[in-house]
């Protein structure tokens, strides 16, 4: 008798989703499908209202990323009035969206990914698989100093944006308020000071994870946590890594370049698939086509967010960060590289590179500039404007339309978790195929195929245009007839 | 002390904890009271609450009976909206934490929590429901903690 596995809600996963297993009468999976619920109305919310007003309201669409959705919005609010801010306040916009990077990415390694996965140990208690158990087994002093540090990139949003969760400083032309020496330096320490940390946890990442042989057996095995697909990533005219401007570079599972457009080109290489049993859209290659949840170089889906974005690009302008990408292709063997659990590595390579930009830009002589601003003109008006940008969770986009009167009148977002959306509900199947064998299923082997798209860091909260928040987990297994026959609860 | 309103202002009856809180602060004038509001979980509660001796939580909860208001207690907090965290560090994780960690957190934590009818739908009114009982909500957080044992 067939049953279906709820997995319902997911643990450490930002906002509401659920996974369904089906599993066939021998209790092997036969499918799996990554829900996702519904939020309404915040397009029709939003029609009407001013748009130099957006980047205020967007913020509103998350608390867990809501710099990336300001930075956007504020950029293609700038193509709306036709307007460029000055290089300080570009300058300085990207010193604050890069200390979100920060915060986003060391809560994800420390707290939700990779830290409670491999140094508490998968098949741990769920109990104790969380930032706790990490401290429990790293020490008091490395908590702490996750914590110093965390709040250092916190301080840096605050310092810009008022308030780090929901930031108002980029305005249509520019920033708010320019900064001073003191601040500059302060700002510059505290980039410093991350840069070592970051440093400290690409050796925790080495030390916990691939100097253990059962981990590194797990990441390396093509037959769990790997796709090849194709990836996308924004680069800059030198194809290496840039989060806040340039093209968008799409390589092939062989990691040649097949594609590189301009955001506002983005509908002429991008479509979005819709799925009965999701309220998120899955966006794919136009060229290719979609044909379904497939990998290959004829599939359309790809994959965005850090691994994506070391895969599509040739690397990072810092020379830390670029080192350590070298390193990570050499030890993988070569690029591109689909193990999908090498993610969270990726990740931390990109928390370097933010860290070292961050003082770079410190030390860039007009950043303390007192211009941060081009005040648009009724002249320059041109009433569309189209951002894409890379978000800790992959490639984001914000394209507006507003009247003669600045209003909006439509709004499209391809949000970041939707760019993995495709390669979270493979690489969940994937792992639930090889992991629950004739009906076999225990807490281990559940939070192993959790394991498998939480390497994505998949944050529905805007994705649904829904609200951050969890709940214990509990399973619930059915019948093939829709009777609950067991329940597993977490928490 | 703090009062902390939770929620979404722009998303229907989740925006009851920050309409509540907005409310207090414009009827507490008191020095040694300050009134924040967001949508926080996760690490960032730690951010917000350090330093202070008691913190007061506002938040929206999803329950049966629209509009019932009530004191939720620290180990019924996984009901709640924003204080159970997405990273699974939880409002309690978090205090456990951050005493673990030298920082200075809350010697008490109240949280007060109405049950809303619609969190899902964006935009700025409260339902009907969660609207006819606001000010009883209002009034019942007030008296909790302004009106009684804490007056001074």
């Amino acid at each position: 008798m067939g049953r279906e596995i709820k997995i319902d809600p997911v643990t450490r996963l930002e906002g509401h989703a659920k996974i369904a297993i089906f599993l066939d009468d021998k209790g092997n999976v036969e499918d799996s499908y990554f829900q996702i619920v519904e939020l309404r109305g915040f397009e029709e919310f939003c029609k009407g209202r001013p748009v130099e007003e957006m980047p205020r309201l967007v913020t509103r669409l998350c608390g867990v990323c809501p710099w990336a959705h300001h930075i956007a919005s504020a950029k293609a609010a700038d193509g709306v009035f036709g307007v460029e801010p000055p290089p300080t306040g570009k300058k300085l916009r990207e010193i604050g969206y890069l200390a979100h990077f920060l915060e986003s990415h060391l809560e994800h390694i420390y707290a939700l990914g990779p830290a409670p996965d491999f140094i508490v140990g998968p098949d741990a208690d769920p109990a104790k698989r969380n930032l706790f158990g990490v401290i429990e087994k790293v020490g008091l002093e490395v908590g702490k100093k996750v914590i110093e540090h965390r709040a250092y990139a916190v301080r840096i949003e605050d310092m810009l944006g008022g308030k780090s969760t929901h930031p108002v400083y980029a305005i249509p032309g520019g920033v708010s308020h320019p900064i001073t020496e003191e601040e500059r330096d302060e700002i510059r320490k505290m980039g410093q000071s991350l840069v070592d940390f970051c440093l400290f946890t690409l050796d925790v990442v080495d030390k916990y994870i691939l100097k253990n042989d059962r981990f590194l057996e797990l990441i390396m095995s093509p037959d769990v946590y790997y796709h090849e697909t194709h990836y996308i990533s924004l680069v800059d005219d030198k194809n290496k890594v840039n989060f806040y401007e340039g093209d968008f570079r799409v390589v092939d599972p062989k990691g040649r370049e097949i594609l590189k457009f301009a955001p506002e080109e983005y509908l002429d290489h991008i479509a979005e698939h819709v799925e009965p049993w999701t309220y998120l859209k899955f966006p794919y290659l136009k060229d290719k086509g979609w044909h379904g949840f497939v990998d290959g170089p004829e599939s359309g889906v790809m994959r965005s967010a850090p691994l994506g974005r070391l895969n599509a690009s040739e690397g990072f302008t810092t020379p830390k960060a670029q080192a350590e990408y070298e390193k990570f292709f050499e030890f993988m063997g070569g690029k591109p590289v689909h193990n999908t659990l090498t993610y969270h590595w990726a990740r931390a390579i990109e928390c370097l590179y933010s860290a070292e930009r961050i003082v770079e830009l410190c030390d860039e002589p007009d950043i303390t500039d007192k211009h941060v601003r081009n005040v648009p003109t009724p002249e320059t008006y041109k009433g569309e404007g189209i951002a894409g940008i890379e978000a800790p969770r992959g490639s984001l986009i914000h394209h507006y339309r507003g009247d003669e009167n600045g209003l909006i009148t439509e709004l499209n977002l391809i949000v970041a978790t939707a760019f993995n959306y495709a390669g979270m509900n493979m690489s969940i199947k994937k792992a639930a195929k090889a992991l629950i064998k004739n009906g076999k299923v225990d807490q281990g082997i559940l939070n192993m195929v959790e394991m498998a798209f939480r390497c994505y860091d998949p944050c529905f909260s805007c994705a649904t245009h829904s609200l951050p928040g969890t709940m214990p987990i509990k399973i619930d297994i059915f019948d093939k007839d829709g009777n609950l026959v067991d329940t597993i609860q977490r928490g | 002390m703090l009062f902390f309103g939770l929620g979404n202002p722009i998303l229907a009856d989740d925006a009851v904890g920050i309409r509540a809180v907005e409310e207090l602060s414009r009827r507490i004038k008191r020095p040694n009271c300050e009134f924040k509001t967001g949508s926080i979980g996760g690490l960032k509660v730690l951010d917000e609450i350090q330093g202070y001796d008691r913190v007061v939580f506002v938040d929206a909860i999803v329950g049966d009976e629209p509009g019932k208001f009530y004191e939720l207690s620290l180990d019924r907090l996984s009901r709640s909206f924003h204080l159970t965290s997405p990273h699974t560090v939880n409002l309690f994780t978090a205090l456990e934490l951050g005493r673990g960690l030298g920082l200075k957190m809350p010697r008490e934590i109240k949280i007060y929590v109405m049950e809303i009818k619609d969190g899902k739908t964006f935009g700025e009114g409260l339902s009907e429901e969660v609207a006819a009982r606001f000010p009883d909500f209002v009034e019942f957080v007030f008296e909790k903690e302004i009106g009684g044992d804490h007056a001074s």
